[in-house]
């Protein structure tokens, strides 16, 4: 078995074909296949709604979302400038902090999702947006939009779940290196940048001899391009302009980046790790049809219940089984999405996880304590 | 050395506002600072007919001057969407007020043309791409000329006749312009104003109707040789639909003179086509060519001829393996969506050929 599923992994993706639909495997969502196509069908028509209207006032929304962004890194940054008087120091570092969270979330995540690529704008598309982050867009083109959300939730192939650091699920194999996975994730959650940016080298593939060290060490020489320009930027750059006044701008842009990783490291978290949520196998996945396919992004992902400001913030992962559902629909009409994609799910008895952020958090926090144990 | 400064000040920009380029900030104070990209504010616009206007522009930083009979590719946002069409340049090039013009002819179910010539404010911007085109008088502004044009085919020729004009060269010239009416006739009333300030050029104007073009009015050597009696010892310039261009390539050629004959072909119109339809699939840069039959996806097809494109989920949501289209249409296989802009990015996973199609991969 073992090896049958390692000759499998090599072919690379063996995507099954829209159109086929067969029922080898029991889907985990417990429907027929019919069932599926059915629901599949439903989908396939709420994002066809989206494209059939998507216009003006989405353009407008992008621009001012991206304006809004620009304009508060400038203030941000010429705030710091004055961090000696601690009123501009919090200020600055509020604004920057923002400004950040803005650009990695609403506008470059989604961005390079290709979700408004449809506009036909050459410098708000995926295939030319870098981002503030010292990920390098194309790495983490492969490792999130292909890998993961081609194969979300699926234990040996997507690999977010746990970021193969953490043990997430009780099927996968526990060590003593776990015990130690509280503090990890604090880690990973102050880095986090740095964590998203390894993450698409696969140093375990590297270990495992499924891929070849120079392709990992060509990686490696991009993350340490784009992070030096990062950290150049951030920490030597702006901080020299100020000059005798360099301390606040330094401790403003790394308290900015900090803010960043743990909002970004939360939201993601509460995406995919919150009780109630489901992993697969790769039995699981053998002959998914699309409707299958969809119905897996809903038992993988969970949505976190919040203001409009929090929905923005969070880059509107805050409707995560929207987004799975439909990664490249502009991140503006999750929200009225919402409903409909729950009202169909309760129709078909799918499970919709949606909670507070605390409840969600929560559970996330308690799951990473308890799979540090065995079982 | 002042050079020097300047590249290494630009430098320490960009490494500030990395990863976006300087011109993202820039922007948030005026679009048209820009450097990258050329962007223009509409200044003024000129109604020429009921169907057709003049578009003030002035362009930012990064516009260079113009050749008379040139055109410009404009960018505008309709409805959210970038559209891209090139328009002839009206104007004397090089104007003091630094300003551009471009003559725009709204034409049926044309989305572009209309927005401009109807729904356009002064204040806009728009995107320009850096003139283009060979259609120029070049060494010949002093040699005796023809000009032939039908419709809006009449604006490069004004943007020639403006700056021939402007230039205070004695014209010799003859002009035969078609066009549906009187009234449909851009600039008919400048050209009989410039004919009656200059004796040595003479101006004629044959209104065809809406249908085909009446037989009296058709382009002939017969007719040729009543209107301009020395047709064939004159640089011609021609520019309008193909039928009238291909009349007068046939009379030019028949007389020996072909390379005489310059002529401006309008872009020809990319219409959606619905449903399937077979046609022959080029990757334009691996010079590969291949039949498709308009059912299976084009990343399958290059494939199959030998390619290796970059890909990733095969069913749509990726985006990684988006390609720009060059001509042709497409369909995607999910929604019968057609996309059949030049400069389209095409998701090829799920998208087939519609007829004949030509993709930059």
């Amino acid at each position: 078995m073992t090896s049958t599923l390692s000759v499998e992994r090599e072919t690379d993706h063996t995507i099954v074909p829209i159109t086929t639909l067969r029922t080898v495997h029991q889907h985990p969502s417990g429907l027929d296949a019919d069932e599926l196509e059915a629901f599949g069908k439903l989908m396939d028509d709420l994002r066809n709604e989206i494209i059939s209207n998507r216009g003006k006032a989405d353009a407008d929304y992008i621009h001012r979302v991206i304006a809004v962004q620009r304009r508060l890194e400038v203030a941000g940054r010429l705030a710091l400038f004055a961090g000696v008087f601690p009123p501009f120091w919090v200020a600055g570092a509020a604004m920057l902090s923002t400004a950040k969270i803005l650009e990695n979330m609403e506008i470059g995540h989604n961005v390079m999702h290709g979700q408004w690529d449809w506009m036909r704008d050459p410098e708000i598309h995926s295939s030319t947006w870098e981002w503030d982050n010292v990920c390098p867009s194309d790495q983490w083109k492969h490792s999130h939009n292909e890998i993961h959300h081609t194969w979300t939730n699926v234990i040996g192939r997507d690999r977010d779940v746990g970021y193969g650091i953490l043990r997430i699920d009780e099927r996968q194999p526990w060590s003593k290196v776990a015990l130690g996975q509280p503090v990890y994730a604090a880690v990973l959650a102050t880095l986090f940048q740095w964590g998203v940016a390894l993450h698409d080298v696969e140093i375990e593939e590297v270990m495992k001899g499924r891929k070849t060290k120079v392709d990992a060490k060509a990686q490696l020489a991009a993350i340490a391009k784009k992070g030096g320009r990062q950290l150049l930027k951030d920490y030597v750059l702006f901080p020299a302009m100020a000059g005798p006044f360099f301390l606040p701008v330094l401790a403003g842009n790394l308290t900015a980046n900090v803010v960043r990783n743990l909002w970004t490291f939360s939201i993601i978290f509460c995406g995919h790790f919150p009780d109630g949520v489901e992993r697969f196998t790769e039995e699981d996945v053998v002959d998914e049809s699309r409707g299958g396919w969809y119905a897996r992004q809903v038992l993988g992902s969970a949505n976190i219940e919040g203001s409009k400001v929090f929905h923005i913030l969070s880059g509107n992962l805050s409707h995560q089984i929207e987004h799975h559902l439909f990664p490249d629909l502009p991140s503006n009409r999750y929200g009225e999405l919402a409903p409909k994609v729950r009202a169909i799910c309760e129709q078909y008895g799918i499970p919709y996880n949606s909670r507070s952020f605390s409840r969600q958090f929560g559970s996330v926090i308690r799951r990473i304590a308890r799979r540090a144990l065995p079982g | 050395m002042f050079t020097n400064v300047l590249e290494r000040t630009a430098r320490f920009g960009a490494t500030l506002s990395s990863p976006l380029p300087v011109d993202a900030f820039v922007r948030l104070v005026d679009p048209l600072w820009s450097s990258t990209v050329c962007r223009a504010r509409v200044t003024r616009i000129m109604r020429e007919t009921p169907d057709a206007a003049s578009i003030v522009l002035r362009p930012g930083r990064g516009w260079e001057s113009h050749q008379a009979g040139q055109w410009i590719a404009v960018g505008v946002d309709i409805d959210g969407v970038r559209h891209r069409r090139p328009y002839s340049l009206t104007s004397v090039p090089e104007r003091v007020d630094g300003c551009i013009t471009i003559t725009v002819q709204a034409v049926p179910d044309g989305v572009v043309s209309n927005f401009l010539v109807h729904q356009l404010q002064v204040g806009d911007i728009v995107h320009l791409d850096p003139p283009n085109g060979d259609f120029t008088l070049g060494s010949h502004s002093s040699s005796p000329l023809l000009f032939i044009t039908g419709g809006s085919g009449v604006t490069p020729v004004m943007g020639m006749l403006r700056t021939l004009d402007a230039a205070n060269i004695a014209l010799d010239a003859v002009h035969l312009h078609y066009a549906a009416s009187p009234d449909q006739a851009i600039f008919a009333d400048e050209l009989r104003r410039l004919a009656v300030r200059h004796s040595g050029f003479g101006f004629k104007f044959g209104a065809t109707g809406t249908g085909p073009i009446p037989p009296e009015l058709a382009l002939t050597t017969r007719r040729l040789d009543a209107l301009c009696p020395d047709w064939s010892a004159r640089e011609t310039w021609i520019c309008g639909p193909a039928p009238l261009l291909a009349a007068a390539e046939a009379i030019w050629e028949s007389a020996g003179i072909s390379d005489q004959l310059h002529s401006e072909r309008f872009q020809p119109s990319l219409t959606a086509t619905n449903g399937t339809k077979a046609g022959i699939v080029q990757f334009l840069d691996s010079g590969v060519e291949t039949p498709g039959d308009g059912t299976r996806p084009l990343l399958e097809l290059a494939e199959e001829a030998g390619l290796s494109p970059k890909h990733g989920c095969r069913m749509g949501i990726c985006h990684t393996c988006v390609v720009r289209l060059n001509s042709g249409s497409v369909l995607d296989l999910r929604d019968g969506r057609i996309q059949s802009d030049e400069g389209d990015f095409v998701q090829i996973c799920v998208s087939a050929p519609c007829g004949d199609v030509s993709l930059e991969l």
